[in-house]
């Protein structure tokens, strides 16, 4: 059998209530759509097995200010664009985070990924502590 | 029709196995779970495609530990259930996640599975 990657997500509600967490096979995984500038969501095969309506992880983000002017927040040289116009460089950040993540198929590893985890953790203990993508501060699982 | 993520055999797949009592127990492939998800304070539902080849899914139950406030207790389970189901070193191998009968569990934050169907 292929070597799985299993993606986990968890918004901070203490996983006390319905989808507050889930875990993913990376091998459901569909795709990925802008929403907006701050938030993406991420499409699985759905888990009740009908493989008809996918089931999604809505991760959102800050996006970017561009103030007018020769720097900005988005950068100088060729990222700086100061048209003033707000970007969301970060769209395209978390989704280049999250497929490396979820490619990674690591040899002597439990192969469990944490994509975002925004619960309290404690400390040094591995994938445990992983909080994931860091620019995420939020994440709504929908899973019918 | 079922998403069918079970892949060629390249000489091993790993079964995981969850049983309640003697009339409810699943075993199947690895490859074709499709996931887990939080199903309220301490409880967790698994999902395996559909033994029967029908486009559902097999649901799992199971009760886990939810004393730290943070989620953490179901956090670990699910990164056992995870290493459980790699197949790394031991082809064919098979693996018992939970079991009620003999109070056999992956993880000792996994306390009870409590329904299979």
């Amino acid at each position: 059998m292929r070597e799985e990657n299993y993606l986990y997500f968890a918004n901070d509600g203490g996983n006390d209530t319905d989808k507050d967490a889930a875990m993913f096979p990376a091998s459901g995984f569909r795709g990925a759509v802008s929403m907006s500038s701050t938030t993406a969501e991420f499409f699985f095969a759905p888990q009740d097995g009908t493989g008809t309506t996918a089931n999604g992880v809505l991760l959102t983000f800050a996006d970017v200010a561009d103030a007018t002017g020769a720097t900005s927040s988005s950068g100088t040289g060729a990222a700086h664009v100061g048209d003033g116009i707000t970007r969301s460089a970060n769209t395209k950040l978390v989704m280049e985070k999250f497929a490396q993540l979820a490619s990674g198929n690591r040899n002597n590893t439990t192969n469990f990924t944490v994509i975002k985890d925004l619960n309290t953790l404690p400390a040094n203990e591995g994938a445990i502590s992983s909080s994931g993508i860091e620019e995420v501060t939020a994440v709504t699982i929908t899973i019918d | 029709m079922a998403i069918q993520k079970a892949v060629p055999s390249q000489g091993g797949e790993t079964f995981v196995t969850l049983i309640k009592d003697a009339d409810e127990k699943f075993c199947g492939p690895a490859s074709n779970f499709l996931g887990l998800k939080c199903d309220g304070a301490g409880s967790m539902k698994l999902r395996f495609e559909d033994i029967d080849g029908t486009a559902a899914a097999t649901v799992i139950d199971v009760t886990v530990t939810d004393t730290a406030g943070t989620g953490v207790e179901m956090k670990r389970v699910c990164q056992a259930i995870a290493g459980a189901m790699t197949a790394h070193g031991v082809q064919g191998k098979f693996v018992k996640i939970a079991d009620d009968l003999t109070d056999e569990f992956i993880h000792p934050d996994l306390l009870s599975v409590d329904a299979v169907a």
